[in-house]
């Protein structure tokens, strides 16, 4: 329209116009707010990155790995942990303590697909009476819906009996972070506002066969601290494996081998998919515990590919007998 | 007035403005769209096939339980959310969508059972998945061709669908309560959950024996060749034997799929045995103990696995080509 049409517009068509004009920016920012994508593309620049703090102990020798046998799992986690000095040399008077189990699945504790519900409210219960810590979080980034599987799995219930914040996972909770020298994480958001309480952590996994990895345990037991549509990173399950070992540098790792999932794991399904072996394994080398842990599941070193690689990055040693198994 | 009239040019750049933003906006929701109901949704447009699923599990009311949730369906790229690192057992055989729907007791809360329908592409996907995962322990169903009960759990290969009832723990009367689903669901579904090939035909007229049927997609007894292959439990005089059998395109593909098979056997070690078989193209294997028989008759790959001798092999190959004979 020209200027000298404009001149001659009367009020009541530029206050009709003003009103569509209106409703015009209403409508566009309204489909705007809605199509916004907080997390962004893939490709966004890195910043305002986190990095996880190293949460282990200083190391002892001969006092690296325990393995106890029996079918009482308080007693054996007892043990096992004693044998290396006891909680006390893992959580020192008013320390924050973070315990990583894996809840990941709405399943019964029987099945074996989470983390025994008892196992996790015993390392709570270590942590205060004899760790005397300040706080003890209990949290995990399930695969199915968090509140129902820390309900389901009876964990929720028990470590909160046991005096543990439960936290379960919010958006906020995330932040993002790049594994220095990975390949795989980059720019990925962890659940890192706990971790950013915590000076120590301590994740408790059960032993399980895995479709696609070959068996989960320990390492595999911090994908759960991942975010995001982490499905991508099945496409090359052993690096990943290797680099959230490399990434989480926990004080203690707890290994439950009382009844393993040898097959149709990792959810499992039938109890028929268990078998008992009775052994429970603490350790301050993830690699070493997993290693060991690979033949409860029949299986050799070599068929876990993420086991030497982790140790070639230098996480641990899949050499477990030269680090004199307390117990074994 | 008529100098306030907009001209004709520019309503009509006008409205190709506004058919371009639809477009645009379009194109950026209906993707979205299309992944959201992809997930864990209810009342949404799903295929036909998949809403009869749906409509079955929200009409289902074991008795003395009750849903805990709607019906959850799942897809390709977001059934890892149900199953984690399972997910692939399924997408690489024809899965299309997952439904679920989890139940508990009206009595005792902590008693659950979750139930799993698989939509697979083809009842042979089915019943691939269904074979693959079956337990050791099984406990035929007699009220299903492809049907199975564990101390907890209930898993049947229903056409199309796999089916999966996992309990939460190990009780008579609730396996009894997840039986009785199973019969609902199998009668709701519109083929009744049948499925007939011709191989099986074969098979059970050679003497399977009832629940023994399986089905595998590719890398059968661990040679990558064997695709689509089905087999069976015969009896002997009383000794157990596994025969086998593919339908191919033409004769010339099963006698170069008998072939392939004789030269990995060959290839790991096997030693070739010259015995009287029943038909001219058989070969038998050594296999360090396990007696291996292929053949061909017709269009149709054939043989015996893991016999226990050569005098087992050859009986169990001839009663599996007598029915073969008047096949082709």
């Amino acid at each position: 329209m020209s200027e000298s049409e404009d001149k001659k517009i009367d009020r009541r068509k530029f206050l009709a116009r003003g009103a569509k004009a209106a409703l015009s920016i209403a409508a566009a920012s309204i489909i705007a707010k809605t199509l916004y994508d907080k997390t962004g593309p893939s490709g966004e620049p890195e910043t305002g990155l986190v990095s996880l703090p190293d949460f282990s102990v200083p190391a002892k020798d001969g006092q690296v790995i325990s393995v106890v046998k029996g079918s009482d799992r308080i007693q054996t986690v007892d043990k096992a942990i004693d044998s290396l000095g006891g909680i006390e040399r893992f959580v020192k008077p008013g320390d924050v303590v973070v315990i990583k189990p894996n809840v990941a699945f709405t399943t019964a504790p029987g099945l074996g697909a989470t983390t025994n519900p008892n196992l996790v409210a015993e390392v709570v219960r270590l942590c205060y009476t004899r760790g005397q810590a300040k706080t003890v979080y209990v949290t995990d980034n399930p695969i199915n819906d968090a509140e129902s599987c820390f309900a389901l799995s009876g964990v929720g219930k028990a470590a909160a009996q046991a005096g543990a914040k439960v936290i379960l996972p919010k958006d906020r909770f995330f932040k993002k972070t790049t594994l220095k020298g990975g390949k795989l994480i980059k720019n990925w958001p962890i659940l890192y506002e706990p971790l950013a309480k915590a000076n120590k952590i301590i994740g408790i996994a059960p032993v399980k066969n895995h479709s696609r990895a070959g068996a989960s345990m320990t390492m595999k037991n911090w994908y759960g601290l991942l975010g995001g549509r982490r499905n991508v990173f099945h496409q090359d399950i052993n690096l990943t494996i290797t680099e959230l070992a490399m990434l989480v540098r926990p004080t203690l790792v707890i290994l439950d081998g009382t009844e393993v999932m040898m097959t149709n794991g990792p959810t499992g399904g039938s109890f028929s998919d268990l078998r008992r072996k009775d052994t429970m394994i603490a350790s301050c080398d993830q690699v070493a515990a997993d290693a060991f842990g690979c033949t409860l599941l029949d299986m050799k070193i070599d068929d876990l590919a993420y086991l030497s690689m982790a140790e070639k990055a230098g996480v641990g040693k899949t050499d477990y007998q030269s680090l004199k198994p307390a117990n074994l | 007035m008529s100098s306030n009239k907009i001209p004709r040019y520019e309503s009509i750049i006008s409205a190709g403005v506004i058919l371009l933003l639809c477009g645009i906006a379009a194109a950026i929701i209906l993707p979205q769209f299309s992944q959201q109901t992809s997930g864990q949704t209810q009342n949404t447009s799903e295929p036909a096939a998949g809403e009869s699923i749906e409509n079955i599990l929200s009409q289902l009311s074991p008795k003395g339980f009750s849903a805990v949730s709607k019906a959850a369906v799942y897809d390709a790229d977001t059934l890892y959310e149900k199953i984690d690192g399972r997910a692939p057992l399924y997408t690489e055989s024809g899965f299309e969508k997952l439904f679920t729907r989890l139940y508990k007791s009206d009595s005792n809360e902590i008693v659950t059972f979750e139930i799993f329908v698989y939509g697979m592409a083809k009842p042979e996907n089915a019943l691939a998945v269904y074979s693959q995962q079956k337990r050791d322990d099984a406990e035929d169903l007699t009220d299903f061709d492809f049907g199975y009960q564990t101390s907890n759990a209930i898993f049947c290969s229903l056409g199309k669908y796999y089916l999966e009832i996992i309990g939460s723990a190990q009780s008579a009367e609730l396996v009894k309560s997840m039986t009785e689903s199973a019969v609902a669901i199998k009668a709701a579904l519109p083929s009744g959950g049948a499925i007939k090939t011709e191989e099986m035909v074969i098979l059970q007229k050679a003497g399977a024996e009832a629940g023994t049927i399986k089905f595998s997609t590719d890398n059968t007894f661990s040679c990558k060749e064997l695709t689509n292959i089905f087999s069976a439990e015969i009896k002997v005089d009383g000794k157990p034997a596994t025969i086998y059998l593919s339908k191919r395109t033409d004769e010339k593909e099963a006698i170069a799929l008998a072939d392939a098979y004789a030269k990995f056997l060959a290839r790991i070690g096997a030693t070739e045995k010259k015995i009287a078989l029943p038909a001219e193209s058989a070969r038998c294997f050594d296999e360090f103990g396990p007696i291996e028989v292929v053949f061909n008759n017709g269009n149709f790959l054939a043989g015996v696995h893991e016999a226990a001798d050569m005098e087992l092999a050859a009986k169990a190959a001839k009663m599996l080509n007598e029915v073969l004979k008047g096949a082709n």
